[in-house]
């Protein structure tokens, strides 16, 4: 009855999850440094929900689909403190390029 | 029978420590919109502080057990809450200390600091991947804003965004050891048995979980981030998040190590273990769990390198404890690898001298960078060593409160930090492995150098006046208390492990029987 | 009627919905240039992901996804993007040099990934649950002591909420101990002077 491989499932994630890491370790902008982040909280959450799908329901099927509404309040309040922070620092150096926030050195 | 497993305990009792210190932070988050700002510098690090306390006293009546399966509370976690607690009180002192001196606008960061130290508290208690996600993150987000506190600063921008940035990314990486510890074994609790044929799942899993935890204590290679952020950071927030993060983060490395020791060797049935519970290992988990510790000896060894040498050459104080906190870092991970390197056979796992020396570690930080805080003047700059010079002649108390938190972290007798160390080097040389013990024994000589270093300026003959604006009473007494505490805790070391456990040599304890 | 729909249509919409998710995510990360834009492919991602969760059998959480990820967190993103909105947006780079040597990172995580996950034998459970709402909050709100306890959590998350509204107020409000506008423009006044 149920023809979605789980596997394409865990595969799908962890390629979005590795291009949100793309996003922080390439990207200049702190914009898409931060929403890079959000890219990856979302894989996990879809692969959390993906391994749902593989286990009985005798064996914590639920709580893979009850760990991601904890995520994705965690997220939002990431989200909610990432941008305060953004605010914040481009207040000081007004721009938002990653590169004007590494002048510190040992 | 199985390894054992902890009662349930009432929920209220045993959340008790972390709800008084929870009320505490909402009270002086409540009341600080009606008070000005000198009132407001006045009674919230009070309210915040009595209520710190009031937790750490209400720890003498908490139940040993564990709620839900998801928080727990047993001997080591006890000492572990109160370090966190402990660290709290004494942080929210050098906290008053800094922004009143600063006249700082908003009561807003003795809350957050509340709220920190509930968040590492839970992460103390769990005993499930979520709730210690959860803790994690509100210690995180708490201690983001307390870094970014000094807000018309660069540098303290710039150690808040790699700070973010960096912790936002590893939070991420440990959801998703969460997510495939989950899918390996269907539940999030920490030594759920693994689903047939998913072994390699659970160990990527937990090597992410793992992964995210080490950058959060701070471990080579992931400690980029602590010298910009703790330099960046109020110098009493620099030791409140160096101990309680800390904290927080090992209990949480150790629960989990502590677990998969009793999993691999099969004597683990579900439950919550505590964790001063001395796990049997048996060979076949010996050998699943070598590789893992000797990493983590590696790691140990060179965060020990790095931070000890790194802090050599610094002149900020802040900065040189952050370095000496990789070092320190290292020694814990000696600490957790060690009892799993059993010479042949069967071995027993127990961490005691981790949390012995996780407690003695905490405190004495949260002391020394309140007692600078006392100490460094008029802005927050004066923990650089050269205008610390002679303040130990002008203010005598500071002066010795601070060579008793820095002889702990040298490791001199008679503090805590000498026994913690010892203990460490004992567990080396019994467990074979003399040349690193000594090899880490002169690391440990370097790390005192720049130890030295600081008190000989601290105490040299440079004529100069108090630079501090004086200090208050709540400073004063929370740092002596700590500073009796480093002692009097090096006199007692066997709080930490319960009867029948032996300190040095641990002598196998029964706890885990073939079936 | 659900059952059937998914069966038939199932591996037709998965591989829609996941081809949309990899393009927005792909134009997200290489092509856009403003932020903006890269917050509206975010936005086609999570839709597509959403609909993803609602073949996984989690209805509630694609329904979640689109009100509170794409509608309410990104709503502040993008909020907060034009807010800060200067034309300078557009002259930051995408990349530097060292973008070069950092990508080697990400894609060699993502290819041991790829290939570790691929060799999983996961398949799909028949007895799997069917989270709709009534399992989920019966499950969340379980008080019984033999209950997963997730209540507590749910506590600590409402605690997390509030230690973020709190930093955010530290961080990013201008003036912390003033409300009134007046004070404000004295301030900025007086810091003009300077």
């Amino acid at each position: 009855m149920d023809t979605i491989d789980p596997i394409h499932v865990q595969v799908l994630a962890a390629i979005l999850f590795a291009l949100g890491l793309t996003a922080v370790v390439t990207r200049r902008n702190i914009f898409f440094l931060l929403m890079g982040v959000e890219l990856m909280l979302n894989a996990v959450n879809l692969s959390l929900i993906g391994f749902a799908r593989t286990l009985p329901a005798a064996q914590g099927s639920l709580t893979g689909h009850i760990v991601p509404l904890f995520t994705i309040a965690v997220a939002a309040a990431e989200a909610c403190v990432g941008l305060a922070m953004v605010i914040c620092i481009t207040r000081g150096k007004d721009t938002v390029d990653a590169d004007a926030f590494a002048d510190m050195k040992e | 029978m199985a390894a054992e497993i902890m009662p349930t305990a009432s929920l209220l009792a045993l959340l008790a420590p972390v709800i008084l210190l929870l009320v505490g932070g909402l009270a002086a988050l409540g009341s600080e919109p009606f008070l000005d700002r000198k009132a407001k510098h006045t009674w919230l690090p009070w309210v915040v502080a009595l209520a710190a306390v009031a937790g750490l006293v209400s720890l003498a009546w908490t139940p040993v057990g564990q709620v839900h399966g998801l928080l727990a509370l047993d001997t080591a976690r006890t000492w572990l809450v109160g370090a966190v607690l402990a660290s709290t009180a004494i942080g929210i002192a050098g906290l008053q200390q800094s922004l009143s001196r600063d006249e700082f606008e908003g009561g807003e960061p003795y809350a957050l600091m509340a709220f920190a130290g509930v968040g590492a508290a839970i992460m103390v208690m769990a005993a499930d991947l979520l709730a210690l996600f959860v803790g994690l993150e509100i210690a995180s987000l708490s201690i983001y804003a307390l870094v970014g506190l000094r807000r018309d600063r660069l540098d303290s921008h710039e150690g808040l965004f790699k700070y973010f940035i960096m912790g936002a990314v590893f939070s991420a990486i440990f959801l998703y050891g969460l997510a495939m510890t989950y899918g390996a074994t269907g539940s999030t609790a920490y030594g759920a048995p693994v689903i047939a044929g998913r072994e390699k799942l659970l160990l990527l899993g937990h090597a992410l979980v793992i992964l995210g935890l080490l950058f959060k204590v701070g471990a080579v290679p992931f400690h980029a981030w602590s010298p910009d952020a703790y330099t960046g950071a109020p110098v009493a927030v620099t030791g409140f998040m160096g101990s309680v993060v800390k904290v927080g983060g090992f209990a949480a490395l150790g629960a989990i190590w502590l677990n998969a020791s009793a999993t691999a060797s099969g004597s683990h049935v579900g439950g919550v273990l505590p964790l001063d519970a001395a796990v049997t290992l048996t060979a076949q988990g010996a050998a699943l769990l070598k590789p893992f510790s000797m990493i983590f000896l590696v790691l140990g060894l060179v965060s020990v390198v790095i931070g000890n040498f790194s802090a050599l050459r610094q002149v900020s104080i802040r900065r040189l404890v952050a370095f000496s906190s990789v070092a320190h870092a290292g020694y814990m991970l000696f600490a957790l690898a060690l009892p799993v390197l059993a010479d042949q056979g069967t071995s027993t796992v127990q961490l005691g001298s981790l949390w012995y020396y996780l407690v003695g570690y905490a405190v004495a930080t949260a002391g020394a960078l309140t007692a600078v805080a006392a100490l460094s003047g008029k802005t927050d700059d004066g923990d650089q060593l050269h205008l610390l010079a002679g303040q130990g002649r002008t203010q005598p108390f500071y002066g010795l409160v601070l060579t008793i938190f820095v002889a702990s972290f040298a490791g001199l007798p008679p503090t805590i930090g000498f026994l913690g160390k010892f203990l460490i080097f004992g567990d080396l040389v019994g467990k074979g492995y003399v040349v690193w013990a000594i090899v880490t024994m002169l690391l440990a000589i370097v790390g005192a150098a720049f130890y030295l270093k600081l008190l000989v300026s601290l105490w040299s003959a440079v004529g100069k006046e108090a630079a501090s604006a004086g200090s208050s009473i709540m400073t004063r007494w929370t740092v002596a208390a700590a500073a009796i505490a480093v002692v009097v805790l090096m006199a007692c070391p066997d709080i930490l492990t319960r009867p029948g456990m032996a300190l040095a040599g641990p002598e196998p304890v029964k706890a885990a029987q073939a079936p | 009627m659900f059952e059937s729909l998914n069966g038939a249509l199932g591996p037709i919409y998965f591989w829609t919905f996941a081809v949309m998710a990899l393009a927005s995510a792909i134009s997200l990360v290489f092509i856009c240039r403003h932020p903006l834009s890269a917050a509206l492919n975010l936005i086609g991602v999570m839709l597509s992901l959403a609909g993803i969760y609602a073949l996984l059998h989690s209805p509630f959480l694609g329904v979640l996804q689109v009100l509170v990820y794409a509608g309410a967190i990104m709503m502040l993103v993008v909020f907060v993007i034009m807010v800060l909105n200067q034309a300078k947006d557009h002259q930051v780079p995408r990349f530097d040099g060292f973008s070069i040597i950092a990508i080697i990172l990400p894609v060699t995580i993502g290819f041991s990934l790829v290939g570790f996950l691929g060799k999983q034998a996961l398949k799909a459970e028949p007895t799997a649950v069917r989270a709709e709402i009534q399992p989920i909050s019966a499950s969340l709100f379980d008080l019984t002591a033999a209950g997963p306890g997730y209540y507590i959590l749910f506590e600590l998350i409402g605690v997390l909420l509030l230690v973020a509204v709190v930093a955010a107020v530290l961080l990013a409000k201008r003036r912390l101990d003033d409300p009134t506008p007046a004070a404000e423009e004295k301030k900025e006044d007086a810091h003009g002077h300077h």
